[in-house]
């Protein structure tokens, strides 16, 4: 799908809208940048003329106002009453974010996007208001953070069962996987720096599968994948990954993060999230099932999904060599 | 080609003979071998494999393969024409090779190598025949035995406090091991399964569902003895200890039983199997009563001539179109007169006739039991046991000797088949001169007895009684109302082994069985279930049907439940 | 041991000739078996991998029963099921296992000792038979997981405490207070559900009943045995606390053993037959471990490798019933001896082995287990009579009727064994009761 004029201006003020957010040194200049990147991802989730986008982009710029009417209300509280305003920032943040409680909007705006969107709402969109969550961490805020951390993972491991949509699975992952970067965010930047790229990676690996395959329920993925076998291992190679297991990629920001939570004695809150990490994969497992099965029913309306040279051995790459990217790490940090 | 059963038969012949000739130079040097090979050693006590050749174990070898060669000479015709004759074959040579491990081997891990392999061997015979009743039979046989190996798996646990296995070594000082009454209990216990005493006697006749020369060599002479075997070996520990007096009662009640329920059984060879179960009793009493020797003695000349008294009893059912019934025989001392001649000899001896071979051993056993300081329970089952020995051999006689055939009025009944009949003749030589050359080689110096007349004549005069008896109510038998319908309840309770058959099968069976169809249910597909994968799977999937409730509602509660998270945190804050 | 490895990893461009990999394989198996001998406990060191007696055994038995599987699989091959990518499954398998056994790292050992779980599993997915596969597949692997993310905590937590997770320069967690036991239950919780325990075994019986028989081999033969290869190694870490909770674990095990025995007696599938009967071994297994006796842990070692050539061999036996029959089911699939009487020789051998008949491995390291036990409570004698006696009456039970009585009248077309599924059996058996004969080389002294 080439881009379009238009769609080029607009991804590019979204990024400018990020970067502006995440480097402005006052909250004003912060609010700017949010919204700036909201107008500018409206007309992105839009391109696609139908029902279920503008629904979406109603939703989104609905949501989005009211954090951003928080944020730019909490800046002017800012010089009454500091605590007031961190604790109403941490709301709004993490409601722009989508984490829970505050997640709702978050799998209804996703079930009208298409997977390039959704790439970008899993990985760009959260940058700015993370970045923002990392700033406000100095103060007290009512530990509204482990609150929403304890929250999202469980909202996200329970909520994703019974999904059947492959958009509303990875909405609900995504909130799941919010939870482990906001501890994260809790113990240092650079694990979250850490746990957020790993994350756009694997994510983003997963929904250019699908978008490939074209899929948007568990039950397409039947129908797609009986012909190349190369499909079927990155399916479940990423979706694997995206649940942590270990020899994949996906296992290395979780046991960094398992190590810091360590050595900062957060058991109970590691207890939660290890236990919504099993839940999140058994329904990355339910989705992988039709790839793991290696021989499926054939039909004769099953298309033959093509996939470029250069896909298979990055994908693969992204997925399982990560193993070896700890070295990696260690002289970059 | 030479088949089969002409190359084992010559093998074990000459191995018999080697070992009869090594057996009598080592019982005349005093010398015994000892060799061992070590498995592995750990914390300084090792696992060795032992061998130890002295002239008992020789001896013993000696009569097992020289039973065993006749047996597999005598099965070349009785298992002609089945097809799957060299399986069989093998399994007795399987069956020899264990039993000789077990003979040889005095350390209480390697005699599992013979121990085991005699309770699997012996299970594959008995299964041998494709049917219910041999299967079912196989599996009691081998769930009884599988009781001793389990007793012996646990008296290896407790012998480790010696720091070896080899038991010979300890024999002789076992109290010094803290708890070596548990130790011989557990002993004796294998030793009562194998050799089938009273609680765990009904394997012994359900076994004889195997082919007749399986029983004649398995279930008469070598297997059963096995566990007295062990007991000889390990006689000296069981000095004065409970386990010895336990031991004494019940094998004195198991040959009192067996002599009885011999008395009311009609299959041919489950007569001679309640024999063999009687006479087992006789050894384990001698044994507990503390004459090791004599227990040996009566092991070797009991072989000869019961493998004997069983070919006939093959012979017999072989030509009688495989009824094993004695109503349906009779006559057949007419019509076969070598094995005729052969049974009765076997009879005869079995009855302790003076002169034949169970006469040196059964008459000694006596009269050292009446001598010995014994409890008068004890007195009365051996007294009454030898009267019923006699009484069932009169019976055995009566039914299938004498009178007339009566199975049908055509019939091709004739001791023609040499294959059978040698070997007959080679266990009738046993069965005529085993006693007195066994007795002369074992007990170079005789025995004191030193008894009153009355007792000195007790042996002769229950015998003679029970012989009498025997005959007479046999006669009296024959007439137009059954007489034991009269006292149903007490034929029946003697008929069938005292319930052991019941009890050992459905006793046994009902409950387990049944309670492993609970834990399953109950268990597995219960309550590991509910708090396990599928309880969670459901607490999961209601709590997520939970969460979607909130989830369908619309963008506007959304919004209002966010401005009121708002307006809390404020209040909570301000 | 990086050149066992690479050589894996250089079998993977030969999967698309099974022949190949076969013959391979079974060649590293007999290279590896010519480094037995070595002069110092821990050899073939390097980077971050070695190994001692314990490794080695295990690793071998790893490279034996991958050959044996391959060997056995031979269905795939003629089916044309994606024959190359069942070879990929395998040597991936077999990578992570050599990996696991000789990691020197508790953390590598963790990664690898996960990792194996992803071929086991598409093993199972890829290549079962009924529907029901999915459900054991997710069983497999959320019962392992469940317990084995905690484990990673632990060995983090270790980590954090002596600044190294290399195996014996991890310092002892010492007293056994609350903490101390909570940490312990932990760490050996995963290897407890891997074993498997009594109650945390579910997944084991579906696991084998579904999986091709590959996957049934390969977790009875090798998978089961991390967990106690595991335990052996966390254990000594845990002295104080494994000494006041190991009566937890035994008498669950041995009471839990007596009850699958039971169970055992009323499966009609022999697969689950030969499952829960290996919950019943292991139940002795983790007994003797965590008394933690010299006999018992050498004891755990040989039953662990006895177990494995012994139940692959008997997965094997009821894979080709299945081949020819179609069924697992003990009411179809009887009477077999009536037409494969030589077979009828192998289910009868390799039976004896899994009651424990001499002269096999599981004898001699049951003795051992029984005497650790014993020693430690005379209590203990009473479930392990039981245990010992009901192994004895399943495995006759699955004989007998396999075997004994009449024939499935609807079968119409069958064979006897072929020479290559006797040379799998024979080679089962054969190490099974030679090894015996010089018992220390299947120990963990040497």
């Amino acid at each position: 799908m080439p881009l379009s004029s238009s769609q080029i201006l607009f991804f590019s003020t979204l990024m400018l809208g990020t970067l502006l957010s995440i480097s402005s040194s006052s909250w004003f200049g912060a609010w700017m940048g949010l919204e700036l990147n909201l107008l500018s991802f409206i007309p992105l989730i839009s391109s696609k003329n139908n029902q279920y986008s503008s629904e979406a982009a109603l939703k989104y710029f609905l949501i989005q106002a009211l954090g951003s009417s928080i944020i730019i209300m909490s800046a002017s509280f800012m010089m009454s009453s500091s605590e007031l305003a961190t604790t109403l920032f941490t709301v709004a943040l993490l409601l722009k974010a989508g984490a829970a409680p505050f997640h709702f909007w978050f799998p209804s705006v996703m079930e009208g996007l298409q997977w390039n969107q959704v790439i970008i709402l899993m990985t760009i969109q959260k940058i700015a208001p993370l970045s923002l969550l990392s700033y406000l961490l100095y103060s007290n805020t009512l530990y509204i953070v482990p609150a929403a951390i304890i929250t999202s993972a469980l909202v996200g491991a329970i909520g994703g069962i019974n999904q059947t949509f492959l958009r509303k699975i990875m909405a609900y992952s995504s909130i799941n996987h919010m939870a482990w970067m906001m501890s994260a965010i809790l113990i240092s930047e650079t694990n979250w720096l850490l746990y957020f790229s790993f994350y756009c990676l694997i994510s983003s690996s997963v929904a250019i599968l699908f978008n490939y395959q074209d899929v948007f329920h568990i039950s397409h993925i039947v129908n797609h994948t009986p012909h190349s076998s190369h499909m079927k291992i990155l399916t479940f190679t990423s979706l694997l990954s995206l649940g942590g297991l270990p020899p994949f990629t996906g296992f290395i920001p979780k046991w960094i993060i398992i190590q810091e939570m360590v050595s900062s004695h957060m058991f109970i809150t590691l207890a939660i999230l290890l236990a919504s990490a099993l839940l999140t994969l058994f329904y990355y497992l339910r989705v992988a099932m039709t790839a793991l099965t290696i021989s499926s029913p054939k039909t004769k309306w099953s298309t033959k999904s093509t996939i470029s040279s250069y896909m298979t051995p990055s994908m693969i790459y992204m997925n399982i060599f990560g193993l070896l990217a700890p070295s990696l790490f260690t002289i970059i940090l | 080609m030479v088949s089969m059963y002409l190359s084992s038969m010559l093998f074990l012949l000459s191995g018999s003979l080697s070992c009869l000739v090594l057996s009598l130079l080592c019982l005349k040097s005093g010398q015994a071998w000892f060799i061992e090979w070590e498995l592995l050693s750990l914390n300084s006590s090792s696992i060795v494999m032992t061998l130890i050749l002295d002239w008992m174990s020789f001896m013993f070898l000696g009569f097992v393969m020289f039973i065993s060669s006749m047996v597999l000479y005598y099965s070349g015709e009785y298992m002609h024409g089945d097809s799957n004759m060299n399986r069989f074959m093998y399994l007795v040579l399987a069956f020899v090779m264990s039993m000789g491990f077990l003979i040889i081997s005095p350390n209480l891990i390697s005699i599992l190598l013979g121990w085991d392999g005699l309770g699997l061997v012996s299970y594959a015979l008995v299964i041998y025949y494709q049917n219910e009743k041999s299967a079912n039979a196989g599996m009691l046989t081998a769930l009884s035995n599988r009781v001793g190996d389990v007793a012996i798996l646990l008296a290896i646990s407790l012998f480790f406090s010696c720091g070896g296995w080899n038991f010979l070594f300890y024999v002789e000082n076992m109290p010094i091991i803290g708890s070596g009454g548990l130790l011989c209990g557990l002993v004796v216990l294998a030793a009562m399964t194998k050799s089938a005493q009273i609680p765990f006697s009904a394997w012994l006749p359900a076994a004889m569902a195997a082919p007749t020369p399986v029983s004649a060599l398995v279930h008469s002479s070598t297997l059963v003895t096995a566990g007295v075997y062990l007991l000889i070996r390990f006689s000296p520990a069981l000095e004065g200890r409970l386990s010895q007096t336990v031991l004494l009662l019940l094998s004195s009640l198991t040959m009192f039983m067996a002599g009885l329920g011999a008395n009311f059984e009609y299959d041919l060879k489950k007569i001679i199997a309640l024999s063999t179960l009687s006479q087992l009793g006789v050894m384990m009493s001698i044994l507990s009563l503390g004459y090791a020797d004599l227990a040996f003695f009566h092991l070797l000349a009991h072989a000869l001539f019961k493998a004997l008294l069983f070919m006939c009893a093959g012979a017999v059912i072989h030509s009688v179109k495989d009824y094993q019934d004695i109503r349906m025989m009779g006559g057949l001392v007419y019509h076969m007169p070598l094995t005729g001649m052969c049974m009765n000899l076997a009879n005869l001896a079995l009855c302790g006739t003076p002169f034949l071979a169970g006469f040196y051993s059964k008459d000694m056993i006596l009269e050292v039991a009446f001598m010995s300081p014994i409890n008068l329970v004890s007195f009365l089952l051996y007294a009454l046991a030898t009267g019923l020995t006699v009484c069932y051999t009169m019976r055995l006689v009566y039914y299938s000797l004498s009178g007339d055939f009566n199975l049908g009025n055509l019939y091709s009944i004739s001791d023609e088949g040499k294959i059978m009949t040698n070997p007959m003749m080679g266990l009738s030589v046993g069965a005529v001169f085993g006693g007195a050359t066994l007795a002369w080689l074992i007990f170079p110096c005789p025995y004191m007895i030193c008894m009153s007349p009355v007792f000195k004549m007790l042996a002769l005069i229950v015998s003679v009684i029970g012989g009498v008896l025997g005959y007479l109510l046999n006669l009296n038998a024959v007439n137009y109302n059954l007489n034991s319908l009269k006292y149903y309840n007490s034929v029946v309770f003697s008929g069938s082994m005292w319930f052991m058959p019941f009890l050992s099968t459905y006793g046994a069976s009902k409950n387990f069985l049944g309670s492993g169809e609970t834990y399953q249910s109950v268990g597995d597909m219960g309550w590991s279930e509910y708090y396990g994968g599928q309880g969670i799977y459901s607490f999961i999937m209601s709590s997520s049907k939970i969460l979607q409730v909130f989830q369908d509602n619309s963008m506007k509660i959304y919004m209002l439940s966010f401005l009121l998270w708002v307006i809390v945190l404020v209040f909570v804050v301000v | 041991m990086l050149k066992f490895m690479l050589a894996c990893i250089m079998l993977m461009p030969l999967v698309n000739s099974w022949w190949a990999v076969q013959s391979s394989l079974f060649i590293l198996t007999f290279i590896l078996m010519l480094y037995c001998h070595h002069d110092f406990s821990n050899y073939m060191a390097g980077w971050c991998f070695n190994i001692d007696s314990l490794g080695y055994i295990l690793i071998l038995l790893s490279f034996w029963i991958t050959a044996l599987v391959v060997c056995s699989s031979q269905k795939v091959l003629k089916e044309n099921n994606y024959p190359s990518l069942f070879l990929l499954v395998n040597i991936f398998l077999l990578f992570f296992l050599i990996m696991t056994f000789s990691a020197n790292d508790y953390l590598l050992f963790y990664i690898s000792f996960e990792s194996s779980l992803i071929p086991t599993l598409i093993l199972i997915l890829g290549w079962g038979y009924q529907p029901e596969r999915l459900q054991a597949g997710v069983y497999m692997l959320f019962y392992t997981l469940f317990a084995s993310l905690p484990l990673l905590v632990s060995l983090i937590s270790l980590y954090n405490m002596s600044g190294s997770l290399t195996l014996g320069l991890v310092e002892n967690v010492s007293g056994a207070g609350f903490i101390s036991c909570i940490w312990y239950v932990v760490t050996v919780f995963a290897f407890i559900v891997k074993l498997p325990m009594f109650l945390v075994h579910l997944w084991l019986p579906k696991a084998h009943v579904e999986a091709p028989v590959a996957g049934s081999m390969i977790l009875a033969g090798v998978l089961l045995k991390l967990g106690g290869y595991g335990l052996i190694r966390v254990l000594p870490l845990f002295g104080e606390a494994n000494k006041n909770l190991s009566w937890l674990w035994v008498s669950i095990s041995l009471v839990g053993g007596v009850v699958v025995s039971l169970m055992c007696l009323r499966q009609v599938d022999m697969k689950a037959l030969i499952a829960y009967s290996s919950v019943a071994h292991m139940g002795l297994v983790l007994s003797g471990l965590v008394v933690f006796g010299w006999w018992g842990v050498n004891g755990a070692v040989v039953v662990m490798i006895g177990h494995g050539l012994c139940s692959s061999g008997l997965f094997c036996l009821a894979n080709m019933v299945y081949e020819r029959i179609g069924s697992r089911s003990l009411l179809i699939s009887k009477g077999l001896m009536n037409f494969m009487p030589s077979m009828a020789l192998w289910w009868f051998l390799l039976s004896a082995g899994n009651m424990a008949a001499p002269p096999t491995l599981n004898l001699l390291g049951e003795i051992s287990l029984i005497i650790s036990v014993v020693s430690w409570s005379k209590v203990s004698m009473l479930s392990i009579s039981l245990l010992s006696f009901f192994s004895a009456a399943y495995t006759l039970y699955m004989f007998s009727l396999s075997q004994h009585g009449k024939y499935y009248s609807a079968l119409f077309s069958c064979c006897s064994g072929k020479v290559r599924e006797y040379l799998i059996l024979m080679l089962h058996w054969l190490p099974l009761n030679v090894l015996i004969l010089k018992g220390s080389t299947v120990m963990f002294i040497l």
